[in-house]
């Protein structure tokens, strides 16, 4: 037993095993203060609009309406404290920041259309009609289970929490829905540019995303100050940032398809399977133009999704969101919901949002010529997973199949989707293998 | 032997797998698999495997790892008899029960227990070493420099270098850059069409997730600090952490394949994706656009039933290359690497490369590897035939880097339009 004793001797210099994941991450400690090359700066605020006292009424009931969290009689009460000249300059300096947070919760102004739609949104228009079924209607997994199209079950401890494969009919799927989505799109004046991914924090931020805290929605790396993009938006609006842009370079409309990565989850059963995940392709378009510009961008954008899903034969309709619905930075806001006959509820798939000047003054994009901030508008083209749900859902028969929408059958090169016997089944190794 | 090991400075810090969880950490951290290793197989073989890192040029303490084997194997030996005498007892009491055999009985169980208990360090520490020892070196691996096995058109001389580049792609650092116009369309449709290729000669279409739990990596004999690690909550308790690789790279596939049990008529399975890859090697300060982080590429991926297949494959891989790349008219050349720049993993890997004129050196745009069953085996990714257990041999490959081909294209004057 002279070898147990040693063996124990040895055991207290066990350092716990935490610090090899010290030790994984050190090699990415080098790069952490290094310099991005955006040009961001701190938002420039309409200052003037918001102190005024007389306008404090006004800011205050569209806070109200939009049930945001900026308050302007905070502003205004802390503005009234900075008068006080016997300060002294660490009170000032707390003050001003103080009264620089605040003022940055402020929302956005809210389009006179929508004030009084209270708390519903307007239904503005359907599209097709509601699919019929003589059959039973299954949900998109149980048919993609059948058809051995996707992989969603026992991936946690190997890919993460809700990871999913996109398998042989359905992966081509993808592939033609982006292909379908872009050559649309590229018809009306957009430009394609690729975005990335992997972008630093403060670019994060400057789109109004908080990238710490246990609430975050953004995904960090370790331990640099990299975070995962959640939409293009981001990377776009940080391409932009500092601009100075031309009147007749306006209207800039860009696209881009990029992998959005979201640290939100949620366990409702409506919401099961692929239809909130943490990893996802995803078309979007984008626009800095001109204040005079922006509401017919806006529609030029809603068209563009309307045609897009119309052309694909999905029942959905069109909605005008109410303020509470808008978040802080839209000025209006439609949301495109598709009907899902397998989990039998209406799910967004797209929308698109005026932002009037909020993101322009965080990002200081300006006019030239004018010195007016721009404006930005920004829209889903395809967002690819509840664009599968719905198209699997919505055009499954009886016999099994799922019929492919005309215009995605060149990408496809095939009507339907069958059951094909290439890929193993699910089945794993339950038992260790002896040697 | 346990003095020394006890002295030297290795024992400062333990070394953790998520792939081999010894039984103490098993508590807290799940177990997802235990890979089938067969150390005692590999290290009887002692001779292979310091001609195998010889040829691999590699650093492994090679004496260190051997008397970690026998310490190791020392204490399994004994965890066995003293296992072996307790059944005996067991098996002896129910004769004739004394209380001799069951105080025996009682020192045995407490013996066997405080032995598990102690050993678990040095399990660790030798597994950590012995996950380490690379895959056998295929008999086609050239021994010292890479073979030229086919080439296309002439090596350019003397070409100027198109700048152009810097048009079509806005570079802040190595993470975050913008392709615009024809560029980005070709990064978009190039990767698309490569996969229409594939699936026309046979391949499935697959889209895999981004992230990667560290056993996969550890599978892959991939080393943890070069991928990039995600922030979790109490991760500090974590063994299986969560990486950022992207969803075209070849560790993505694996975690499909992950304790997946297949009959041997599955085979071969043949599939082919497109995605990013995330390479944290080269998040640092540099202005080169041929070493990005962000890149697009195809991904494909093979398991065929034993090695007996080799040349077909790689024949056929060649082929698909040819197909796939003569269409841009420029100079390339096929190689295969020596056994120095095989990862541990590989035992033969092909490299289609191409000439940079900025570089002034050929630049790797495509690669395709042989890993025989050395990750299977770890993942336990089996099938059966026979009603024995066997596991598949593996073939993948980065079979286009877009963005290279793309920066290549560019240099070299060639017109993207003719491509999109």
């Amino acid at each position: 037993m002279n070898c147990i004793r040693q063996l124990r001797l040895l055991r207290t210099y066990n350092t716990s095993y935490y610090l090899r994941n010290k030790a994984a991450s050190k090699c990415q400690d080098k790069i952490e203060e290094r310099q991005h090359k955006f040009q961001l700066s701190e938002p420039i605020l309409n200052e003037k609009y918001l102190l005024d006292p007389k306008n404090a009424a006004k800011i205050s009931e569209n806070s109200l309406m939009r049930k945001g969290i900026g308050d302007i009689y905070l502003v205004h009460e802390i503005n009234n404290k900075l008068k006080d000249e016997s300060l002294n300059p660490d009170e000032r300096r707390d003050l001003e920041s103080q009264l620089k947070n605040e003022l940055k919760k402020i929302p956005n102004d809210t389009h006179p259309a929508v004030r009084n739609y209270g708390e519903e949104p307007k239904v503005v228009a359907l599209f097709n009609k509601e699919p019929e079924f003589k059959h039973k209607v299954y949900e998109f997994s149980e048919i993609c289970r059948k058809l051995n199209i996707l992989r969603t079950d026992h991936l946690g401890n190997f890919a993460g929490h809700k990871s999913y494969y996109l398998m042989n009919d359905l992966a081509e799927l993808e592939q033609a829905l982006i292909r379908y989505t872009l050559s649309e799109i590229l018809q009306h004046g957009f430009n394609l540019i690729s975005v990335p991914d992997i972008l630093p924090a403060e670019v994060i931020k400057s789109c109004g995303m908080q990238t710490d805290g246990d609430r975050t929605q953004v995904y960090r790396l370790l331990p640099s100050n990299l975070c995962l993009s959640g939409t293009s938006e981001m990377a776009l609006a940080g391409y932009f940032a500092g601009s100075k842009l031309s009147q007749k370079e306006l209207p800039i409309k860009v696209t881009a398809v990029s992998r959005c990565f979201r640290a939100e989850t949620s366990g409702t059963t409506e919401e099961r399977g692929i239809y909130r995940v943490h990893q996802f392709t995803k078309v979007e378009m984008f626009s800095v133009c001109s204040p005079a510009q922006s509401e017919d961008i806006l529609n030029e954008f809603k068209e563009i999704e309307i045609a897009l899903f119309n052309k694909l034969g999905l029942h959905f309709k069109l909605l005008d969101m109410p303020p509470h619905e808008l978040g802080a930075p839209a000025y209006r806001k439609y949301d495109i919901e598709t009907f899902m006959p397998g989990r039998k509820i209406w799910g967004e798939i797209s929308s698109c949002s005026n932002c009037t000047d909020y993101q322009s003054r965080r990002l200081n994009i300006t006019i030239d010529e004018s010195a007016e901030f721009a404006h930005t508008v920004n829209g889903t083209a395809c967002a690819i997973p509840r664009m599968l749900i719905a198209i699997i859902e919505s055009f499954q028969n009886e016999k099994g199949f799922i019929e492919i929408p005309k215009v995605l059958q060149p990408y496809m090169k095939k009507d339907k989707i069958v059951k094909q016997k290439v890929i193993p089944e699910l089945k794993l190794i339950k038992h260790a293998i002896k040697s | 032997m346990l003095r020394r090991l006890f002295n030297s400075s290795i024992l400062i810090k333990r070394n953790a797998s998520a792939l081999y969880v010894t039984g103490d950490k098993a508590m807290e951290n799940f177990a997802v698999l235990s890979p089938f290793l067969q150390i005692d197989e590999r290290m009887s073989n002692f001779e292979e495997i310091k001609a195998n890192i010889t040829k691999r040029k590699m650093t492994l303490n090679l004496d260190e790892l051997k008397s970690e084997y026998e310490l190791y194997a020392d204490v399994e030996k004994r965890k066995r008899e003293l296992e072996n005498r307790r059944v005996e007892i067991v098996a002896l009491m129910k004769q004739e029960p004394s209380e001799g055999l069951k105080l025996e009985g009682i020192n045995l169980r407490e013996n066997l227990k405080k032995l598990k208990e102690n050993s678990y360090y040095l399990e660790d520490q030798f597994i950590h070493n012995f996950l380490k020892i690379p895959n056998y070196i295929h008999n086609k691996t050239p021994a010292n420099e890479k073979e030229v096995i086919y080439s296309f058109l002439d090596k350019p001389s003397d070409v100027i270098v198109n700048d152009k580049i810097h048009k079509l792609i806005e570079f802040y650092d190595s993470t975050c850059y913008y392709m615009k116009g024809d560029a980005a369309k070709f990064d978009i449709q190039i990767a698309l069409d490569v996969c229409d290729y594939y699936k026309e000669a046979g391949f499935i279409k697959f889209s895999n997730p981004d992230f990667v739990r560290s056993i996969i990596p550890e599978a892959a004999a991939v080393d943890l600090s070069n991928i990039f690690l995600l922030k979790e909550d109490a991760i500090e308790n974590k063994l299986n952490l969560l990486h950022l690789t992207g969803n075209g790279s070849m560790l993505n596939f694996l975690s499909f394949f992950a304790k997946l049990t297949i009959f041997s008529t599955q085979l071969p399975i043949q599939l082919i994706s497109t995605g990013r890859n995330y390479n944290s090697m080269n998040h640092f300060d540099h202005q080169d656009l041929y070493s990005v982080v962000q890149t697009t590429c195809c991904q494909n991926f093979i398991a065929v039933n034993d090695e007996k297949s080799f040349d077909k494959i790689i024949e056929d891989q060649i082929l698909h290359w040819k197909n796939i790349f003569e269409r841009f008219n420029q100079h390339f050349r096929i190689i295969s690497y020596p056994a120095e720049s095989l990862a541990i993993s590989e035992s033969y890997k092909l490299g289609l490369e191409m000439y940079s004129n900025s570089q002034n050196e050929y630049i790797e745009v495509a690669n395709f590897s042989y890993y025989s069953d050395f990750i299977s085996k770890r993942l336990l990714f089996n099938y059966k035939q026979d009603k024995v257990t066997k596991f598949p041999h593996i073939y993948s490959g980065t079979v286009m880097n877009v963005m290279k081909l793309l920066i290549n294209l560019v240099e070299s004057n060639s017109d993207l339009k003719k491509f999109i």
